[in-house]
């Protein structure tokens, strides 16, 4: 049971199509651990057809039933390369990662690179060249270096729990970030924390600690 | 005088009416049937009644986005690749999770998604599909999707009710694309005002929007 959720205006932002994909990718693996959001983004997509159906239809060229057919005729059955039955190359405990994740990982491998003693981060490869997209691993009663944002940072929580200022997060929480917000994340004592990051910036460390183990200072986009 | 005998109606004996049986059935739901002919026996004559249907509105919607600069070839194209996923997605569509509409909305949107992005310069050739991130989205549930068809009749419907400044609004968000911050630029007004604007539309829409506040 998640119980921090993207705002409602995010939720139509993905919905509508407009998020940004990188972030969308952080919606989207929110939606898979969270029923109630699911809800809310059926309801919202409900809209969208409605929207839709509401527009003046705008008339086709006379030919465009046939051309379309003719596309359709010529091709040739190619809807069954979908399946990847790859062997994943990073899973959490619970086999239970979401599937835009899975197939993120799939296509290019999960490369660790250790910061410092508690903090591992890994680079996901999403195309989106104007945002960071990452998995951070903070061992088990460790701290992240104590860092505020430049711009917005979204964490989704994959396993494991962390805490800071202002609360406690578990799998499926969804927390937000934006440009003056200074947080040093802790992981619970129970278990490694896995999260998925997306960030817009590079985050700046606040302590002089982070100074020279700041893994955020580029953007490793890719 | 006459004698009436009295007959209590008793509670037990009414039965219940249920919302589904009473109202005629829904116009909504044919697209539902038509998709499935298509997506079970690849019905030619279904898939034309929806492309008489949802063409001109996929075009309008692509119109939306791309208003000056899209010539008709552009806009034709764009309606034949969402209609060509139409009838080689109709196999994976279900009644219960969608309705026609909302289905074929998602596959609108996503292939909108994909010409910005290849458009985008912040994008390379690698960059992940649209329909890798939004797929599935319509997968949502276990809910009560029966009334789905209903559901999406009762909302298209009463967004003709909304007062124009929020209609106007949602329309830019859903049909022209717009982030919040972008409405709020070309509207002139503080982002604060598009935002609440958006969720006054979807709370006033149904009571369905409402979800329990979040931090």
């Amino acid at each position: 049971m998640t119980h921090h959720h993207p705002d409602q205006n995010i939720l139509t932002e993905f919905v509508a199509g407009s998020l940004n994909p990188a972030m969308a990718i952080a919606v989207r693996s929110h939606l898979h651990f969270c029923m109630e959001c699911q809800q809310a983004a059926h309801n919202l997509e409900n809209l969208g057809g409605s929207l839709l159906e509401n527009l003046k239809p705008e008339p086709l060229a006379n030919d465009s039933f046939a051309s379309l057919m003719k596309a359709i005729d010529s091709q040739t059955c190619t809807d069954s390369h979908n399946s990847v039955p790859n062997v994943p190359s990073f899973q959490t405990k619970d086999r239970n990662l979401p599937k835009v994740l899975n197939k993120i990982i799939n296509q290019s491998p999960v490369n660790w690179r250790k910061i410092n003693r508690t903090l591992q981060t890994a680079t996901l490869h999403t195309g989106h060249l104007d945002h960071e997209v990452s998995l951070q691993k903070i061992k088990a009663g460790g701290k992240a270096p104590e860092h505020d944002h430049k711009g917005t940072e979204i964490t989704v929580v994959l396993e494991g729990s962390f805490s800071d200022e202002n609360g406690i997060y578990h799998k499926g929480d969804f927390l937000l970030k934006n440009p003056g917000d200074i947080h040093q994340p802790v992981a619970s004592r129970n278990q490694d924390c896995i999260c998925l990051t997306v960030q817009d910036a590079p985050v700046k460390l606040t302590s002089w600690m982070g100074y020279f183990i700041n893994p955020f200072l580029k953007l490793h986009t890719a | 005088m006459e004698d009436i005998k009295f007959n209590p109606v008793k509670a037990s004996n009414i039965r219940p009416i249920r919302p589904m049986q009473q109202t005629p059935d829904n116009p909504n739901a044919i697209w539902s049937d038509y998709l499935i002919k298509v997506g079970s026996n690849q019905d030619r004559s279904a898939f034309k009644a929806i492309f008489d249907h949802f063409g001109p509105l996929i075009k309008s919607f692509f119109m939306a986005k791309f208003p000056s600069k899209s010539s008709v070839e552009i806009l034709e194209e764009l309606v034949q690749e969402v209609m060509i996923k139409v009838w080689q997605k109709a196999h994976s569509y279900d009644p219960n999770k969608a309705a026609a509409s909302t289905w074929i909305f998602t596959l609108a949107r996503n292939t909108r998604i994909d010409m910005l992005r290849r458009q985008s310069k912040y994008a390379n050739t690698v960059s992940l599909e649209a329909d890798t991130i939004w797929e599935g989205s319509t997968d949502f549930g276990p809910f009560s999707f029966l009334q789905n068809n209903r559901e999406a009749h009762d909302v298209k419907e009463s967004i003709k009710t909304l007062p124009n400044e929020q209609a106007l609004v949602i329309h830019k968000v859903y049909m022209e694309s717009k982030s919040h911050n972008e409405v709020a630029e070309e509207l002139d007004l503080p982002l604060g005002t598009v935002k609440s604007r958006v969720r006054l539309a979807q709370a006033k829409l149904q009571a369905m929007f409402q979800r329990p506040s979040v931090l």
